[in-house]
């Protein structure tokens, strides 16, 4: 059970995906929060990650993580729970440019340090198939 | 000695032919070759030889590039570009030229005018000026022919007597093929995927499409295409698990000759499943890009 066992391989971005990154995100404004997770939304054609993230005021908002298509992350080993509700997660991505809590998820790391999105690049590290 | 390594010869020779000879499919009970089941295309990018520089698909050599921040943190990790492998369970096929195949210098045969127009249309797409410059999948648009593979979603084919349909996972699409010679449905008919009508040729299924609308697009550095737009593609089942794919794309509405792309369809695991996908149920793409519009809708 290695720490990257739970890394998750999407189909290819850029070069394939729903919707370019670049017109709705913006690489500029990266994002790092960490907060508690109030849902996980299965919807096409991507799903969503809803997290609460406390401000430095102390007020709490929602954040929302977009996410792969859920056919992506259920091929790709994702269930229904693997993120339940009450989970808190660290969790980094690029901010939507016409939304001030709206991002694209890109990594995020679990209570127990796995990490879901990226890995390691070493060979064996994140290839759910590197065993075939 | 020297009958010896004329053995050998002979012997490598049959081998060769061995590997070589073609594969004999099984039949449907309408005496078609078989080509049921579900695969991934491989290969089918219209990737030009200078495509321009596009703002919204960035790439290393694009200066706006997400890729090239420099600090490691572009907005995918690499190994996002892996998941074709995962759906074909680690398997390879072997090599074959893909991409743009005609011409052989991958230099697109554009009308001048039609080069310059679309040049000027991707400028224009980030940010967006308006809707019409909202890439055509991000509104979820139908793929057409060309972008049916968004996250690796895999195709299935099931034939009937008379007809092969294909089964797009991305969108829930569909497209019939029709075998049983009828014509080409009127002009003023205009489709998504076309009218598509087959016939097979040996192990090849031989596919005219025509009766395309002008709301697809071939690829990220060619948005959109045109109604005048007409396909012939060719499916030959090459092994059990591979089904070699050229389309010949004849738009003299943007090209002034056709041109052609190869690819190739390989066996996903057998327990990979097509899944709904509804494309309009969530997207939030033009809020992320626009924000909210004035009244907010009281469903969802």
């Amino acid at each position: 059970m290695k720490f990257f066992l739970w890394t998750m391989i999407l189909g290819a971005l850029p070069l394939a995906a729903h919707h370019a990154f670049a017109a709705e995100f913006d690489v500029n404004l990266p994002v790092k929060v960490k907060g508690t997770v109030t849902k996980v939304d299965w919807v096409n054609p991507h799903a969503w990650l809803y997290v609460d993230v406390k401000d430095a005021d102390g007020k709490v908002v929602n954040w929302h993580f977009e996410l792969g298509p859920p056919n992506a992350l259920f091929r790709l080993g994702w269930k229904k729970d693997s993120i339940p509700a009450g989970t808190e997660v660290s969790i980094t991505g690029f901010r939507a440019k016409a939304q001030e809590t709206v991002a694209n998820g890109r990594s995020i790391i679990l209570p127990d340090g796995r990490e879901l999105f990226s890995g390691g690049s070493g060979p064996g590290s994140n290839k759910p198939d590197d065993s075939k | 000695m020297r009958s010896g390594w004329w053995i050998g010869a002979f012997a490598l020779a049959a081998v060769h032919a061995q590997t070589q000879a073609p594969f004999t499919p099984a039949r449907t009970p309408d005496g078609q070759p078989d080509l049921q089941g579900m695969y991934t295309r491989n290969g089918v990018v219209g990737l030009e030889a200078k495509p321009p520089e596009n703002p919204i698909d960035p790439s290393g050599n694009n200066p706006l590039s997400v890729s090239t921040r420099g600090d490691g943190l572009g907005p995918y990790p690499k190994i996002f570009g892996e998941g074709a492998t995962a759906l074909r369970g680690g398997a390879r096929r072997q090599q074959r030229r893909t991409g743009i195949v005609d011409p052989e210098d991958r230099n697109l045969p554009w009308r001048p005018e039609q080069d310059a127009k679309r040049r000027d249309f991707l400028l224009h797409m980030n940010p967006p000026a308006d809707l019409r410059h909202v890439e055509l999948n991000a509104r979820c648009a139908l793929p057409g022919l060309f972008q049916g593979e968004d996250n690796n979603n895999p195709y299935q084919f099931l034939q009937r007597a008379g007809e092969v349909v294909m089964l797009y996972d991305y969108n829930h699409t569909s497209r019939v093929i029709h075998l049983d010679g009828r014509p080409h449905l009127g002009k003023d008919l205009r489709l998504f995927m076309g009218d598509s009508i087959g016939h097979w040729e040996g192990n090849t299924l031989v596919v005219d499409t025509t009766n395309f609308n002008d709301r697809t697009s071939y690829s990220r550095e060619i948005p959109y295409l045109t109604d005048a737009l007409h396909t012939v593609e060719r499916f030959t089942i090459s092994d059990a698990n591979s089904i070699d794919y050229e389309v010949t794309i004849d738009d003299p509405g943007l090209f002034t000759k056709p041109w052609k792309i190869a690819g190739y369809f390989t066996r996903v695991p057998k327990d990979i499943q097509s899944l709904e996908f509804a494309c309009a149920e969530g997207s939030e793409t033009l809020v992320n890009m626009f924000g909210k519009p004035p009244v907010q809708p009281s469903v969802r």
